[in-house]
């Protein structure tokens, strides 16, 4: 493990009864980055981060964060990083700010401070049980409450989901401060514009796996969304020579659409020369188009090929 | 409301949701079944009658599990925008709860029934023949039903009412006690000035039934108004102060604005503040009974009479309880909306977050327990040592411990309540068998009792974690198992694993008993056990009148001759019959030393006539003695004999022994000393009546030496010194001791002395020690003429047989004329 990486997994599975929830996922996430853990509902999001906080043991694979083995290390982990989940549990008999003095006993003294001050940046009242807050101040005081100790590593599960969106906006933008402190954000979520915004790192979970994972910029410059004007929608295009990559290709009429990773000039002339294509047109892939082709439209990829993915799959290839 | 108007499908949604409560109830009541089986037959309830309870169990939980359930998981909320009307939505949970309520009834009538016909003295229910006393048949029949209906409607008015589950449980406690309350208070002031437990309090069934069917009727009137109130469109709080802008705002506790706190004391103030209302409610619970029995045992001391049962009754179901009810209340508010993983998100240590729950219930209950020490012990009949604290804090944790562990196990917080107090009553009713019946150590029940907490003390981090995966519920699995294992374990460590009889062998020594007069009776034994003999030499005659007790004894004093001794000897044997003769210890050596005091006294004066006589008739009265004894069938005479044969046996190889004993005499003792045939079989004859009789014998008669008198040294026996299982330990011992020796007296003539020193260190089981194994090894007397005085230790059962002296009697043979 590189000395600066905060949080990495080697080869992890999690399989459970019916079904595998993850099926042999890398990760490497240095310090200092903002990374965003995308994927549809049900996909894994959760276990990997219960598997990195320790509530959850792998099937297989191995992992540490903050240089410590989450199966071993779990408590110390909780300690030392501040984690929301997707439903915080809090006691909701509390008064907020009785929760916030609460909490200040499990933590190194400024803990309170800080909290009075978050809470009051969220405009939350302070004397309010939490029993009768709302959904997204509910989700407030969860953020405050693991903010408030300066974590080194925040893990956030659907954290923005119920806020509104102007305090969405300025706390996800906030997440970019934490990162330029030096502090790392690990963030799960299905607001694909907002996390575009703040993210530097990026990784799309489906199926079990990594489909797409590395530095939002890079990817952007890496993947082209292709449109083709065909003059019958049976012609077929040219096998692209590697790297290059399809990641998903969709027929709409005479229109076909492809996502394609390492699409180059030279790709672009071969498409153009093919026997039937009136016309091309490229442009750089936004995050939620690269979302919707790892996760709708695949390209061909080992063994996790459907069958009614495959006809489409072997046309392109031919 | 028309009842037609409900939906099918509501109605069966419901009783979809009441199914884990009636299943929950009906293994519990079976659990509770075994475990009161368990208990002494002697019992005034027969376990079968647990079924009658399974319906007003369900009546208890049946309201929390259809309404605050819902409420709890905010189901309610969705349930009431659907289009169905308030009234309609009440009343389809009424109903199915009361169709599944007479399905109950039906289904624990028929069950009692078909036993009663099948096996009705598996369940003692002849205890119940008499129709009065009858659970089912009798008139009280009606108030039970009747009652368990309330119930159900007092469950469900209390649900709709309160927010929380506990809460509304704990209030139908209350509930549950008015009409008795209302029931004594009318009593009370139509006969006032009786003492509290006077039989014109005790109940009547009219009056009891019209005072349920009043109660009742009130609550059927509040139901749907309490209902249709939880059901409403919630209303802002009305705000009494004008100038306070924020109606929802509440000041903070005073300790929030102090310092930040340690983790334990912020821990303990989160515990206390969370279930302060709870821990109130079960306070006035125990606290009522408190004062009840306090009243009650006053009154009753007052009016001088003791048999206060109503009183104990209410102490007893109180106390029960509130210390059931502050065991689930351990981890039962932080399981609500999982609230324990605030926690354990921040890492706090599970140990940590354990001790700060159990350390608020379990000191109150030790508190509690104290507090009711000192009011039982006002009572004379509670005061003595049978209730002691130590028993008392022992009950009270039990409770505790079970209840604790169940709310940890049950996720569903209405079943941990009801749960709770059924499987604190099974482990009371196990503990107590296993500490009476079985006879564990002290240091196995405090395990036991410490189990529990064990239990959830290590199933913490993965409860915290809300990880409920195999290994969760094996873990629980396992400490069950080791629970009930380990008064088994004892079981077979103390009995199974202790030798005992072969069967084959049983039925030979039965067979020769029962030739031998012995009778399946072990009380018509009396023609074949040893007529007493005691020597009272030191006692003069005011003792010996005090001691008279026994007037079959054969007493003699320091200044009868041993002619006389002798005489009355053969007179009472004659008068009294019997078989043979038995004598203490002392009174053996006393009768040997006075042997040698005639023989000192002949040796001083040779020429002494009455000396000589003397001597004469001092080895004719132990002539006697050993003949007498070597007919007795108690096995321990044998051994006797043995000794007083020895002596004579040292007597006769003297020089002069012929001269000073006279041919006669003389040769009569040879021939008693000669036959090695005759003291065999009588040997084997004892030892088959002595084990017979010792094997009808019931267990509490069974003493240490009950095998024919002889005594079985056993370390085993001694540390499990009461129960079933030291008396099965100490039969085995017995058996196995009287099996060997049985072996011992066919293998013994041709066996080497080294395999007769194997079979003799057989006899007993165990020993504590070397030194105790060495005390009881045998001390063979080969060569009689060197030994002056004969000891105890040499007559433990077996050790004198087939040693040297009987080859020397057996050569004596020869010196008959």
């Amino acid at each position: 493990m590189s000395q600066q990486e905060v949080i990495t997994a080697t080869d992890l599975h999690m399989r459970f009864p019916g079904c595998d929830a993850l099926s042999g996922v890398d990760l490497h996430i240095p310090s200092g980055t903002v990374f965003a853990l995308l994927g549809e509902n049900g996909v894994g999001k959760t276990t990997l981060i219960r598997i990195l906080t320790g509530f959850q043991q792998p099937t297989s694979g191995s992992c540490r964060v903050c240089g410590l083995d989450p199966q071993t290390d779990a408590l110390e982990i909780r300690r030392r990083v501040g984690y929301v989940s997707d439903a915080p549990a809090l006691y909701d008999w509390m008064t907020i700010s009785e929760i916030g003095w609460f909490a200040a006993s499990f933590y190194p003294p400024g803990y309170v401070e800080k909290f009075n001050e978050l809470i009051a940046e969220y405009e939350l009242p302070p004397g309010r049980k939490i029993k009768v807050l709302s959904k997204g101040q509910r989700a407030k005081v969860a953020l405050s409450l693991a903010l408030a100790h300066d974590p080194e590593l925040l893990i956030l599960d659907e954290p923005t989901s119920g806020l509104d969106p102007l305090v969405r906006r300025e706390f996800l933008e906030s997440m970019i401060d934490r990162a330029s402190t030096g502090r790392t954000v690990f963030l799960s979520s299905h607001q694909i514009s907002e996390v575009e915004r703040v993210a530097d790192t990026v990784a799309i979970l489906h199926n079990g796996r990594f489909r797409l994972v590395g530095e939002l910029a890079e990817l952007k410059d890496t993947i082209s969304d292709v449109t083709v004007n065909l003059r019958d929608p049976l012609v077929s295009l040219p096998m692209l020579p590697p790297p290059a990559e399809i990641l998903s290709e969709q027929t709409d009429g005479r229109q076909r659409r492809l996502a394609i990773r390492g699409f180059t000039d030279e790709m672009q002339r071969l498409f153009a020369e093919r026997p039937g294509v009136l016309a091309i047109k490229q442009r750089p892939a936004s995050l939620e188009e690269m979302f919707i082709a790892c996760t709708r439209g695949l390209a061909p990829s080992g063994d996790d090929l459907s069958p009614r993915e495959s006809p489409v799959v072997s046309e392109v290839s031919r | 409301m028309n009842i037609s108007t409900l939906h099918p499908q509501w109605i069966r949604k419901e009783l979809r949701q009441l199914v884990p409560l009636v299943l929950t109830i009906i293994v519990l009541v079976l659990v509770l079944m075994v475990a009161s089986m368990l208990t002494e037959q002697q019992s005034t309830i027969s376990p079968m009658f647990l079924f009658i309870a399974i319906p007003a169990l369900f009546a208890v939980g049946a309201g929390a599990m259809s309404v605050s359930q819902e409420k709890e998981t905010r189901t309610l909320a969705w349930l009431t925008s659907m289009p169905i009307s308030p009234n309609q939505l009440v009343w389809s949970k009424l109903v199915a709860a009361i169709i599944c309520w007479a399905a109950l009834w039906v289904l624990s009538l028929s069950i009692i029934f078909i036993l009663n016909a099948v096996t009705p003295s598996l369940f003692w229910l002849h205890n119940f023949n008499s129709p009065d006393n009858h659970p089912i048949y009798s008139r009280w029949f009606f108030y039970w039903l009747v009652n368990s209906f309330y119930l159900l409607v007092c469950s469900f008015a209390t649900a709709w009412y309160f927010r929380s589950t506990m809460g509304a449980l704990i209030t139908l406690m209350i509930l549950a006690a008015v009409p008795i309350v209302l029931r004594f208070i009318g009593t009370y002031i139509q006969s006032p000035g009786h003492a509290l437990n006077s039989s014109v309090y005790d109940p009547k069934f009219l009056a009891s039934m019209l005072w349920l069917v009043f109660s009742l009727a009130i609550v059927c009137w509040r139901l749907p108004i309490i209902s249709r109130r939880s059901l409403a469109p919630v209303q802002a709080p009305v705000n009494l102060n004008p100038y306070q802008s924020a109606a929802l705002d509440v000041s903070p506790t005073p300790q929030t604005l102090g310092p930040v706190q340690g983790q334990w004391t912020a821990m303990l103030w989160q515990f206390f503040q969370q279930n302060r209302t709870p821990y109130l409610i079960l306070f006035a619970i125990g606290i009522l009974p408190f004062l009840l029995a306090t009243v009650g045992i006053i009154d009753n001391t007052l009016s001088n009479n003791h048999s206060s049962s109503w009183v104990h009754g209410v102490f007893v179901i109180g106390t029960f309880l509130a210390t059931v009810w502050t065991g689930v209340l351990v981890f039962h508010g932080d399981g609500i909306h999982e609230r324990i993983r605030f926690f354990s998100d921040r890492g706090v240590h599970p140990i940590k977050v354990w001790l700060t729950r159990q350390a608020f219930p379990l000191a109150f209950v030790c508190v509690a327990a104290l507090c009711y020490r000192v009011v039982l012990g006002m009572e004379e009949k509670w005061g003595d040592s049978a209730v002691s604290l130590t028993a008392l804090l022992a009950t009270m944790v039990i409770n505790f411990g079970f209840s604790q562990w169940v709310s940890q196990v049950t996720r569903n917080p209405i079943l941990g309540v009801i749960g709770a107090p059924i499987m604190s009553l099974a482990a009371m009713a196990f503990l107590a068998w296993a500490v009476t019946f079985i006879g564990i150590p002290l240091l196995m029940a405090l395990l036991m009792l410490l189990l529990p907490l064990l239990a959830t003390l290590i199933s913490m981090r993965d409860w915290m974690d809300r990880r409920f995966g195999w290994r969760y519920w094996l873990r629980h699995v396992a400490f069950l198992a080791v629970l009930i294992a380990l008064p088994l374990g004892y079981w077979y460590r103390v009995v199974v694993s202790v030798p005992t009889m072969p069967v084959a062998m049983q039925l030979e020594m039965t067979q020769l008993a029962r030739s031998l007069g012995v009778k399946d009776d072990p009380d018509s034994q009396h023609n074949l056990l040893p007529l007493h003999v005691s020597m009272g030499w030191f006692v003069d005659s005011e003792d010996l009148s005090d001691v008279n007790y026994a007037p079959d004894e054969v007493r003699a004093t320091a200044e009868s001759t041993p002619k006389e001794i002798l005489e009355g000897l053969k007179l009472r044997v004659r008068v009294n019959g019997g078989r043979g003769i038995d004598l203490s210890d002392s009174d053996m050596l006393e009768f040997e030393g006075r042997i040698l005091l005639a023989l000192q006294a002949m040796q001083t004066d040779p020429k002494s006539e009455s000396a000589q006589q003397d001597y004469r008739d001092e080895l004719e009265l132990l002539y006697y003695l050993a003949g007498q004894l070597r007919r007795s069938y108690t096995l321990i005479c044998q051994e006797k004999a043995d000794i007083a044969e020895i002596a004579l046996i040292r007597e006769l190889t003297r020089p002069t022994a012929k001269q000073a004993i006279g041919a006669e005499l003389y040769r009569s003792i040879a021939t008693l000393v000669s036959d090695r045939e005759a003291r065999m079989r009588s040997r084997r004859e004892a030892l088959a009546v002595s084990w017979r009789i010792f094997d009808l014998r019931l267990d509490q008669d069974r003493t240490s030496g009950s095998l024919g008198g002889a005594y079985f040294p056993n370390s085993r026996n001694r540390k499990t010194d009461f129960g079933y299982a030291a008396s099965r330990n100490y039969n085995r011992h017995v058996n196995h001791g009287a099996a060997v020796l049985w072996q011992y007296l066919e293998a013994g003539p041709t066996a080497s002395r080294e395999q007769r020193r194997d079979w003799l260190a057989r006899r007993f089981a165990s020993f504590d020690s070397d030194e105790e194994f060495n005390y009881y090894q045998p001390h063979w007397i080969d060569y009689p003429a060197e030994i002056a005085v004969l000891y105890r230790r040499h007559s433990w059962v077996g050790n004198q047989w087939f040693a040297g002296w009987e080859d020397i009697g057996e050569s004596l043979r020869s010196e008959i004329p």
